[in-house]
């Protein structure tokens, strides 16, 4: 018998042992605490003698020595993030002790909607990430945490910006208009997530303004977090109905342990540096052209000015997080405050979260009742650099007119002031220091749930949930800018808010039948409204740049006041049966009925059911456990889901105040418009899904992972139509056409070395899916093409970059196609053989946004007390649209504006202007060391009072592999106003930073 | 643990009660918008209504992409692409100084702007006309119609071939298809001609009745109809084009005493006005960009402007070279040498290395920022909001009027002398030598003077075949007949199949 089995006998007989043997004697007793998993020694677990004050913290070899007072001592064993285990050592006087991980056991269970499941009996495809899976680095956003961590999951973040939004897709976009965004819960309170891009003054001529919505995740403490489940597959998702088609993000917070109380500190600092910055002509090249090519009508200011380097900083960053947690056998609590903030590399930019959170977890009546409550705050604090990547943007930003102007120029002229060009180019310091553009965003977010067991299997659970946020947005662009002047100040001052309000009532039968059948039935009815409104003033000629957003009053002229209110309703009944079958046969059924408010007047309900069934043939008597394959699970589902993120009031027929008046005599006569027609038959749209997936663990558990294939079909595609003429509502919106998505999903990870002082894991995923438009026609309506996400740059207007065309997937690249150059000048094909090329007419598909597979490769290893870990991540066989190349890489615009030094050599004569086409689609995969961490864990056996103690360091962006020639490949671009966001599309965004962290945390 | 029972109870109570009151409810609340419905109730809210169709009729006077079709390929405007970059656009103003458009050319998409026009006629139509006060309002429903058939005149003008819908809403089932120009053109003038009995006299109506629709103004409208009905409908209606502008003369109007009074800011109420539209941007009521779209950059210091202007709109050299050097209309083009406020002190270019002299279109794809003339004819405005100015703009002038009349005289073979005289008083205000004797080409040319950029000069030299046979160095062929009216825009095939495309494309 080898000794580790023997310490596994002497555990589990510890019961029995100590009602043998029980003397009433005082003595010491030593032990060992290991890690019940790894075997690995555990460090500052608190030992404490119940009923006793003695307690002591095992060492840096999980050892211990403690007196207790005779041999019916019960011995309280607890550390942070394992189960507190009550232990009688009897007459032992060594004892070992392995303590299970609560994440494991967190992982053994898995969140699924409306209550957890045993990962063994799971028949959906779920991916769990527990803390020690997510992402490390200065991170702000939830998102960020789970990015290339699960296969099918694909998270771009827009750009670099401090906190910015980054869109999410689980198996590809299902969607052209309505969000392509999943659910995300959290514990338990679905989110109202429209990606509210509040915008902002950019839409007066004057486009410099960051367009990009908040990060709606981001007031969510990512060290507050327990866990994250994303359900992929309709067996998963279809509890919620309407809203599961795009896959669902559950979030469950960290909850108090019982046992003594723990106070957990962390904090890092961190410094950022931009990654890569643009070559751009320096003011000797820029010279040197002019000579090169008799160019004298330019100015020459004299001075050597990068641009760049003005309005880059070494940024830093820093983060504090503070929580508490306990509890006694009834009662358990945890509470968080944590403050981050993180600088922009840009000048006059950056972010701070402050966030504070309260989980309350309260037993009573012999534990039939248990009351859960969860809050939390937060406010977080947008200072936005005038930089904006809007599609079809064509104005400048303090980012854009870092590379184009004129680097000859100084930063300030003689007489100190900025020296400036024209409106269109304006000096890039002067944006940071002179225009102003804060957002405030507030979220709360608070749910009591009391669940009451009445008898054995039956119970009932209600959960009263409410999530506010609310957005300030202030801006100010003073006339002393060149852009300001023409409205002699302009001050914008907006405000939205949104809110929920939900209620669930849930029942519950759970029985074990007998040792063959399992029984799980839940039921329930859920109400939730969301409520949004807000207000807009934009006000412009101040006499002083005092004034500002904080007195608007002293502006002259009031452009526009705004305000708005809309409210929803979803009402929802659902049911989900599963069934165990003698542990090998696994059922799961599913129903959810949704109506919604924003649905027409025939089609206010939709029904959503799926099933699956999962067969554990490892379970079978003819399989050989002891094999290669130690376990197996084969599952299949199939579902329907929805999609019902549509604008509120798309159904009706309303009349609404025009922007515009007309002014009849001498007055203004406000104008009171159509806005459109009701459409009774306006619904979700739906998402038909099949999976088919193995789980596997091989050689002894030591390798394991899962293999999925899906096919999802979108139908009743919500596409706004053109409406024929003559009519007074251009657009509407109905069910037509349809999508598909297809792919597969493998990961694999390995306990490669699991050894006592050394380890070494890994785990890779992979996933490849395939998008096709089907169709975009019904009986009704019908469309051949859309033509979508405008080009940006001068002389672009009303050039469409993508289209969606049935038979090619979403985000397809339409233009036309370079040839190649002929005397300097550039060639395309002419592809209706007219003979002469038309940018107009000989368009084709020039490439695809999509990639052709993603992967995340980690690593972790650790020695001791030292571990390491590092993060892969690449995306293949996508294509970017270099579009900040075809504005800034021609020399066309010289001298006017400074390019990329890059147009020097595309050999295109002067004088040609700049055409969208193929030459501007670049290879945009990429492989990525997204971060890499290092860390000492002390030996805290000296201070009695530390139960862990660490520091750790860690890189972020470390290295970028691409072929890709603009600063990064990971790029959406952002649409002003509500839309989808184009993926793959580069335009002056902000760029992305590389970040070293040096980080610390204690618990005591 | 008693008190965490009774919070529990209370709490299901509440919960109770909610689920009781709100557990299937799926009414959609308004907030803040109305519906046709409870609308239409009040004279107030029938001229919100109206306010809303006349509104869409700034798609004539905007600058914006209409007005451009009705200037587009002619001898008086022109759209360069500039060597910076600006106005290029994908080459769609190129396609058009070429005579080469297509139908997928963006600046089409317009069309839906006339058509827009005549849908909000037609909802704010049956909203009154289904409204139990329709009786009372009489007039207004007038309005409506005389809105509408205006609108039908611009679509026939330019299009031809274009669906003739008189309901609100079309139904995809139930799609509109085209009418032939001729059938437009009879719809046209039985709209008119009805509207015009209900609608009040120019005479009557008080200042605070403008820029609405008039007697007078549909009867000048139906002039300019009959006066091209041999291109519309093929057949010449000269006697009822002069009983047309009889009847506008009727209504008391005048050449002001100064042309330019006509383009002031304060230019309201103008009793040479027609029918206009009304432009107040500093009362969120549109926005007159002719200044920022035509002028140079560099000429914000000519006039102050708080802002730079985009160096798009120009004109050709040959609508300059019209003109005798008196004529106080040509005063208005801005050409050769560009100064500052004060007159005297010379302007610099973009990059402030030479002075600013405006040349004519060398390189109309490629061209230097100093290449084309501008015509600054809307005075401006010290008021301007980001860039607008509040300049009203008439779409038909009394000028208009006594040149219409005078070309349907001579075309019909009437009094030379009367046609005379009624083009030499239109020439005799702005300070021009009064013509000895007329043909019918002079007509033309002083329409061209006096009506540059004012949304006529594409009709007019259809009318007379020059838009064919005008062959500048950047259009050196002939244009073919039948691009004397657009392609249907093929986003509008698309959306209706049923609509045909107009022959040649």
């Amino acid at each position: 018998m080898n000794p580790k089995l023997l310490l596994r006998c002497c555990y589990a007989s510890l019961f029995l042992l100590c009602s043998l043997f029980s003397f009433a004697q005082q003595k010491t007793l030593t032990g060992k605490i290991i890690d019940q998993e790894t075997g690995q020694p555990l460090q500052g677990v608190t030992v404490a003698v119940k009923g006793s004050a003695a307690t002591v913290v095992s060492n840096a070899t999980g050892e211990f020595s403690i007196v207790v007072p005779s041999n019916d001592a019960v011995l309280e064993i607890s550390y942070v993030g394992y189960a507190t285990q009550q232990v009688r050592p009897g007459a032992q006087s060594t004892i070992t002790v392995s303590l299970v991980n609560a994440n494991k056991q967190l992982g053994e269970v898995v969140v699924v909607g409306y209550g957890t499941q045993r990962r063994k009996d799971i028949t959906g495809s779920v991916t769990s990430l527990r803390p020690e899976d997510f992402n490390k680095g200065v991170v702000l956003t939830p998102q960020a945490l789970l990015q290339g961590r699960a296969a099918g999951v694909n998270v771009t973040p827009n750009s670099g910006r401090p906190g910015g939004a980054a869109a999410i897709r689980i198996r590809g976009g299902t969607s052209i208009s309505a969000n392509n965004e999943p659910l995300y819960v959290i514990d338990g309170v679905p989110l109202t997530l429209n990606n509210n891009r509040q915008t902002t003054i950019g839409q007066v001529s004057l486009p410099i303004f960051n367009q990009e919505g908040v990060n709606p995740l981001n007031s969510i403490n990512p060290s507050d977090i327990a866990s994250m489940e994303i359900l992929k597959d309709a067996s998963a998702t279809a509890i919620y109905g309407s809203r599961g088609a795009n896959g669902v993000v559950i979030i469950t917070t960290k909850k108090g342990q019982k046992g003594r109380t723990s106070t957990t500190y962390d904090t890092y600092v961190g410094i950022s540096k931009v990654a890569k910055k643009y070559d751009v002509l320096s003011a000797d090249a820029y010279r040197q052209f002019m000579k090169d090519n008799n160019i004298t009508n330019f100015t020459d200011k004299g001075a050597n000015t990068n641009w760049q380097d003005q309005i880059y900083r070494t940024a830093f960053s820093q983060n504090h997080n503070l929580s508490i947690s306990g509890g006694s056998e009834n009662t358990t609590y945890r509470g968080s405050v944590g403050y981050t903030s993180q600088k922009g590399i840009i000048i006059s930019s950056g972010i701070q979260n402050f966030t504070g959170r309260i989980n309350l977890n309260h037993r009573a009546i012999n534990n039939k009742l248990l009351i859960e409550m969860n809050l939390s705050g937060a406010q977080v604090e947008e200072d936005n650099a005038p930089i904006s990547s809007d599609q079809g943007g064509e104005g400048g930003n303090m980012f854009k007119d870092a590379i184009r102007f004129n680097p000859t120029y100084p930063v300030y002229d003689a007489t100190g002031n900025y020296s400036q060009i024209n409106a269109f180019i304006v000096n890039p310091v002067s944006y940071a220091e002179q225009i102003e553009d804060f957002r405030t965003t507030r979220r709360n977010l608070g749910n009591v749930s009391a669940t009451y067991n009445f008898i054995k299997p039956l119970s009932l659970n209600v959960n009263l949930g409410y999530s506010f946020e609310g957005q300030d947005g202030k801006a100010y662009v003073p006339r002393a800018n060149p852009l300001g002047n023409s409205f002699g100040g302009l001050a914008n001052l907006q405000e939205s808010k949104e809110w929920s309000k939900i209620l669930e009532i849930t029942g519950k039968f759970e029985r074990q039948l007998n040792d063959d059948n399992y029984i799980n039935l839940i039921g329930g009815y859920s109400y939730q409204d969301f409520t949004n409104e807000g207000s807009r003033d934009r006000v412009s000629n101040f006499i002083s740049d005092e004034f500002r957003y904080n007195n608007i009053g002293a502006g002259a002229t009031r452009d526009a006041i705004t305000s708005y209110k809309e409210k929803s309703q979803l009402i929802s009944f659902y049911s989900r049966l599963n069934y165990n079958l003698m542990d090998r046969y696994l059922l799961t059924l599913t129903v959810r009925r949704d109506g919604s408010s924003k649905f027409g007047l025939n089609n206010k309900w939709g029904t959503f059911p799926s099933g699956s069934l999962a067969w554990r043939i490892s379970n079978e008597g003819f399989f050989k456990k002891d094999g290669f394959v130690n376990d197996l699970k084969l599952r299949l589902s199939y579902g329907i889901t929805g999609n019902q993120e549509i604008p509120n009031l798309a159904s009706q027929a309303t009349l609404g105040p025009s922007t515009t008046n007309y002014v009849i005599g001498t007055t203004p006569i406000t104008a009171i418009v159509p806005e459109r027609y009701a459409n009774p038959d306006l619904k979700w749209e739906e998402t038909a899904q099949a999976n088919i997936g193995i789980d596997y663990q091989l050689l002894d558990n030591r390798i394991y992972g899962s293999l999925d294939f899906y096919k999802k079909n979108t139908t009743d595609l919500l596409l706004s139509f053109a409406i024929p003429s003559p009519s007074v509502v251009t657009t509407q919106l109905a069910n037509v056409g349809e999508v598909e998505n297809k792919g597969v999903e493998f990961t694999i990870g390995s306990r490669i070395i699991d050894r006592k002082d050394f380890g070494w894991k890994v785990d890779f995923n992979i996933a490849a899916n395939r998008n096709k438009v089907l169709s975009l026609s019904s009986n009704v309506w019908s469309t051949k093409i859309i033509r979508n996400y405008t080009v940006s740059g001068f002389g672009f207007t009303a050039v469409n970059s993508q289209a969606i065309i049935p038979g090619e997937p979403l985000g397809t690249f339409y233009g036309p196609k370079f040839m190649g150059l002929k005397d300097g000048v550039q060639q395309f094909e002419d592809l209706d053989k007219s003979g002469a090329f038309s940018a107009a007419s000989d368009v084709t598909i020039i490439g695809n946004s999509q990639p052709d597979f993603t992967f995340g490769l980690g690593n972790n290893f650790f020695y001791k007390n030292i571990d390491f870990s590092f993060f892969i991540r690449g995306v293949q066989g996508n294509d970017v649209f270099n579009n900040t190349a075809l504005d800034a890489q021609r020399i066309q615009i010289l001298p006017g504006q400074n390019v990329l030094a890059a147009a020097l050599n595309e050999g295109i004569k002067y004088g040609q202007a700049a055409v969208y086409s193929s030459k501007w689609i670049e290879d945009g995969s990429f492989i990525r060391l997204d971060n890499l961490s290092l860390g000492y864990n002390f030996n805290i056996t000296k201070i009695p009072v530390l139960k862990n103690a660490r520091i750790y360091f860690t890189g972020q962006n470390l290295f970028l592999i691409t072929r890709y020639t603009g600063l990064d490949p990971e790029v959406v671009s952002s649409v002003p106003g509500t839309g989808e966001s184009p993926r793959g599309i580069d335009f002056f965004s902000y760029p992305r930073a590389r970040t070293y962290m040096i980080g610390a945390s204690v618990t005591f | 643990m008693k008190k965490f029972l009774t919070i529990k109870n209370s709490l299901l109570f509440i919960l109770l009660l909610s689920f009781g009151t709100a557990c299937t409810k799926l009414d959609e609340q308004l907030y803040g918008r109305v519906t046709s419905e409870n609308f239409f109730k009040t004279d107030a809210e029938v001229l919100a209504a109206l306010a809303g169709v006349y509104n869409n009729m700034g798609f004539a006077v905007n600058g914006g992409n209409l007005w451009r079709l009705l200037h587009l390929g002619t001898d008086e405007f022109i759209m360069v692409a500039r060597s910076d970059g600006r106005w290029l656009d994908g080459g769609v103003y190129i396609e058009f100084f070429e005579h080469k458009w297509t139908p997928i050319n963006n600046r089409l998409g317009s069309y839906s702007d006339v058509f827009r026009t005549i849908g909000s006629a037609n909802a704010v139509l049956e909203g009154m006309q289904s409204s139990p006060n329709a009786a009372n309002i009489k007039a207004q429903i007038a309005e409506a119609r005389g809105i509408r058939a205006y609108a039908y005149f611009y679509a026939m003008d330019l299009w031809g071939n274009v669906p003739i819908v008189t309901t609100a809403r079309i139904e995809p089932s139930n799609l509109p298809e085209t009418k032939t120009r001729k059938e437009v053109f009879d719809f046209v003038v039985a709209e008119l001609t009805a509207a015009a009995n209900d609608l009040p006299s120019a005479k009557t109506v008080g200042p605070a009745y403008y820029p609405r629709m008039t007697k007078e103004a549909a009867y000048a409208i139906l002039a300019l109809t009959y006066l091209n009905a041999e291109v519309f409908a093929g057949k010449a209606y000269w006697a009822e084009c002069i009983e047309m502008c009889d009847k506008v003369a009727a209504g008391g109007y005048i050449l002001t005493p100064s042309y330019i009074d006509n383009f002031k800011v304060a230019n309201e109420g103008s009793k040479e006005f027609i029918y206009a539209v009304s432009i107040d941007p500093t009362k969120a009521a549109g926005s007159n960009n002719f200044a920022q779209r035509t002028l140079h950059d560099s000429h914000a210091k000519t006039y102050n402007l708080p802002f730079i202007p985009q160096n798009g709109f120009n004109i050709v050299e040959d609508a300059y070279n019209r003109f005798e050097a008196q004529d106080i209309r040509r005063s208005l083009i801005l050409a050769g040498p560009q100064f500052a406020a004060d007159g005297v002190t010379p302007l610099r270019n973009i990059a402030n290395t030479a002075n600013l002299v405006l040349v004519p279109i060398v390189n109309p794809k490629n061209a230097a920022e100093n290449e084309g003339y501008r015509l600054m004819k809307w005075q401006p405005d010290n008021t301007w909001v980001n860039g607008g100015a509040g300049n009203d703009v008439a779409t038909i002038r009394y000028s208009e009027i006594l040149l219409t009349k005078a070309e349907a005289i001579l075309r019909s073979g009437g009094s030379a002398a009367t046609a005379l005289g009624l083009v030499n008083q239109v020439r005799v205000r702005s300070n021009a030598t009064p013509l000895q004797s007329i043909t019918i080409n002079d007509i033309l040319d002083e329409r061209g003077r006096e009506l540059m950029w004012e949304g006529t000069r594409r009709r007019d030299m259809i009318r007379f075949g020059t838009f064919f046979t005008w062959t500048p160095f950047f259009k050196p062929t002939v244009t073919p007949a039948f691009r004397g009216l657009l392609p249907i825009p093929a986003t509008e095939l698309g959306a209706n199949p049923k609509l045909k495309q107009n022959p040649g494309y």
